[in-house]
């Protein structure tokens, strides 16, 4: 590794700023310009010109996987139940409003003949199709390279944008795939202090809950990951706050969703960083519920996260899903709205059966292209397009400051400036307002778009990240103990006060909460009857671009969770939904 | 008291064809039982010989520090803001009634006040404020998104310079960040100045960020807690 020489820069000898500043601001800055703004070009295509070094096509057997986003069914149908908090069943899912099962058909014809095989599944709101590169080039007119980055990375990325071919459409409404450039998690940095779960639990008002015997037994709680820490990491961190075991279950496929990262992969430096956002979310989730069954499914090709969650989804029905995964576009980027549609059908299906799902909100702040590697639009306000789903539940970060006896002091949100890092938060472009977004009171009515995040949880890194422990490598010594933070910790945080949620209203013969934000956004209005405030409001901070404030705001949503009232407030808003 | 002992289930998905749902039956469990023991054999074996030097690739994951020891503080006896910073990563260049110098290996940061609310103004006398021959050819490189001191937002710019020690030898390629936040009359400023960081996407090192990003945050203005 190569850089400057490390030696004190001598900024007193230079700046004499201590006096320099009570001068009188006079005369102009010293001139200069920008970052050159080039032209907008598909992300990775922008990657592959500005950053990487293009080594030409692919062999032509190479194989390659697309993943094609399909066309539900009765979409007015399915909004009003969503809406509404309908459940189906998942046959009646399939049956519904997944994809026309004789349309599918006709998309597979059509691509065996093209020398391409398909996966489908009876409901499945997403297909997998792959092949050899060059029919796969031929069929959906591309042509991918494989690219250099810095003589330390290699990925193969299409040139320009995927569009859908006419012969599939219109069941087919989007594809993409075709790269291995791997999208970025989410986790943060660490902190000087670190919380432990216990103090999390005093913070926010779990512990009246947790005293009532509620761990999260009976719930399930689903991660999609890169790489698992060994079992070592997990149980340094159960030791160290005397906590059961953890229960965890890891499922792999990797001819289906590739080979996960392992201490033996080529770049073993990813798997530290990988198997440490996993240690992270089942850390978090063990800390706050014990009781949690935990289900991790680990994958190793990007391009399969959108079957893979599908998977999740199929065979997770009513359990709570937490990801920490941030797909590498912001929504500007040419190619995200096929992502984000891909990625919505399936949320929309986990909604429509009860499902709960909790998505990190990402770490850029407001500026979620900046590590995209796409200059073009690093500087431009947008949000990433998984989160952007009216269907899943946003979970942005904030910087919670504990009082003198550990419980809830004040909230800012969560940003830090020279790093440029905050609680990803934004005004999507590409999913209108959904109606629980129109409560009256959370939120201003003057938005068009989806606004995201819906709520928050701890996640800064410079005063009070969580502790917890990470495989050795990414520190010192072995299952290093150490502060962590990152929207990361706040994706696990509300799934785990969900399992407890469910549990308690298991107690009650209560259903499980399932698509939580069309009661979170009633609750954050206030309705009459509402036993206790569910939330924190956030009114400091910002996230480099939205300032914290009011009902709802765009960089800590509707604000962090009082479990306690939060618990209250289900179990009314279940008794009113649910009489008798 | 038991310690805890975790144990996964390495199982395939469950869209494998063929393969039952596994949690209801035992031979599957102890296959997998088999596979995770496998796992647990081969990871060992490999962790014991893998490299430790970490690098980040395209995108990164966690960057993880250690720990260290509690926040030592500082308050401006002229103006009254307080400034919490880490002691263990920290010294102390320079401090006086209205402001502190804190330094990290090659790295600096200034807090420091003034009366008045001009944010503008005070971004370009920190500029204005350095010596050029140590710091030549400032260019701009634009603003600081998201500016904020002590959780009050204001105003900020990046910019390039090379430094050129007094007393001779190598130059180097350095960021510096000025920041003007105002409450009340009164405005706080920040400098920072690093060795250029390339791999970052503002060029000021990420590790050194970090570090002043804490101390900024906890900054806290007269009057308040």
């Amino acid at each position: 590794m190569t850089g400057p020489p490390r030696r004190a820069v001598g900024l007193l000898a230079v700046v004499a700023l201590l006096v320099g500043c009570t001068a009188s601001a006079t005369g102009s800055a010293p001139a200069g310009s920008p970052a050159g703004q080039g032209a907008r070009l598909s992300p990775l295509a922008s990657v592959a010109e500005r950053q990487s070094t293009d080594l030409g096509p692919v062999g032509a057997t190479t194989p390659l996987t697309l993943t094609l986003g399909l066309t539900l069914r009765q979409p007015t149908a399915l909004e009003t139940l969503l809406d509404t908090r309908g459940r189906v069943t998942p046959a009646a899912w399939a049956a519904m409003y997944g994809p026309d099962p004789a349309a599918i058909a006709a998309v597979e014809r059509i691509l065996r003949r093209a020398g391409l095989r398909s996966r489908w599944q009876p409901g499945d709101a997403v297909m997998s199709t792959s092949g050899p590169a060059r029919p796969v080039e031929s069929f959906f007119r591309i042509s991918v390279h494989r690219f250099d980055w810095r003589h330390t990375y290699s990925f193969y990325a299409p040139i320009g944008a995927l569009v859908v071919p006419s012969s599939l459409s219109p069941t087919v409404d989007a594809v993409t795939g075709a790269t291995n450039l791997r999208p970025d998690i989410t986790a943060a940095t660490s902190t000087p202090v670190g919380l432990s779960p216990a103090q999390v639990e005093a913070l926010y008002d779990m512990t009246p809950v947790r005293d009532t015997g509620v761990d999260g037994s009976g719930l399930t709680v689903v991660f999609p990951e890169w790489a698992m820490p060994e079992e070592q990491v997990l149980d340094a961190y159960a030791q160290r706050f005397g906590l059961p075991p953890f229960d965890v279950t890891v499922r792999t496929d990797p001819p289906l969703w590739g080979q996960p990262d392992t201490p033996s992969s080529p770049a073993s430096n990813d798997y530290v960083s990988q198997a440490a956002e996993a240690a992270l979310d089942l850390e978090v989730v063990h800390g706050l519920a014990p009781g949690a069954h935990e289900v991790v499914y680990e994958l190793g090709d990007p391009t399969r996260l959108a079957t893979v969650l599908q998977s999740i989804v199929s065979n997770n029905h009513g359990s709570i899903i937490s990801s920490s995964i941030s797909d590498l576009n912001c929504e500007v980027d040419a190619g995200a709205r096929a992502s984000a549609e891909s990625l919505n059908a399936v949320f929309a299906e986990a909604a429509a059966e009860g499902t709960s799902v909790f998505w990190a909100s990402g770490d850029t702040g407001a500026y979620g292209c900046v590590d995209d590697g796409d200059p073009s639009t690093a500087g431009d306000v947008s949000i990433s397009p998984d989160v952007s789903s009216p269907d899943v539940t946003a979970v942005g970060g904030t910087e919670a400051v504990p009082n003198v006896d550990g419980g809830y002091s004040q909230e800012a949100a969560w940003g830090e400036p020279l790093e440029e890092a905050g609680s990803g938060g934004g005004i999507s472009t590409i999913f209108p307002q959904p109606a629980y977004q129109q409560t009256p009171g959370s939120k201003p009515n003057s938005q068009t778009g989806r606004g995201v995040p819906d709520v928050s949880c701890q996640a800064d890194v410079a005063v009070s990240g969580w502790t917890v422990f990470l495989p050795p490598g990414a520190s010192t010594g072995p299952a290093q103990e150490a502060p962590v933070g990152g929207t990361s910790a706040a994706a696990p945080c509300w799934a785990a006060i969900t399992a407890l949620i469910d549990e308690s209203l298991a107690r009650q013969s209560l259903p499980a909460v399932g698509f939580v934000n069309p009661a979170l956004y009633l609750f954050g209005s206030d309705p009459a009857g509402l036993p206790a405030p569910a939330f924190h409001q956030v009114g400091l901070g910002s996230n480099l671009h939205y300032l914290a404030g009011g009902n709802w705001n765009a960089a800590s949503g509707l604000g962090s969770p009082d479990v306690t009232h939060l618990t209250q407030d289900f179990e009314w808003y279940e008794r009113r939904t649910n009489p008798g | 008291m038991t310690l805890a002992a975790s144990h996964y289930q390495v199982l395939p998905s469950e869209s494998v064809p063929g393969q039952p749902r596994l949690r209801h039956l035992h031979l599957v469990v102890v296959i997998a039982a088999a596979i995770a023991l496998l796992a647990v054999v081969i990871t060992t074996v490999v962790v014991q010989t893998r490299p430790r030097v970490l690098v980040c690739r395209l995108t990164c994951g966690p960057q993880v520090g250690t720990g260290s020891l509690g926040p030592t503080a500082y308050t401006s006896s002229a103006f009254g803001y307080r400034v919490e910073y880490d002691s263990s990563i920290l010294t102390v260049g320079r401090r006086d009634a209205s402001g502190i110098e804190l330094d990290t290996g090659g790295s600096s940061l200034v807090f420091s006040a003034r009366e008045g609310s001009d944010l503008n103004g005070a971004v370009r006398a920190i500029v204005l404020g350095l010596d050029t021959n140590v710091l030549q050819g400032i260019q701009d490189l634009g603003i600081v998104q998201g500016a904020e001191i002590g959780l009050v937002e204001g105003e900020g710019s990046y910019y390039s310079a090379n430094y050129v020690p007094p007393g001779g030898g190598q130059g180097y390629p350095v960021t510096i960040v000025a920041m003007a936040c105002t409450e009340r009359g009164l405005t706080i400023t920040a400098l920072a100045v690093a060795p250029a960081d390339q791999t970052s996407v503002t060029s000021f090192p990420q590790n050194v960020a970090q570090v002043f990003d804490q101390a900024i945050t906890e900054t806290t203005w007269p009057g308040r807690q």
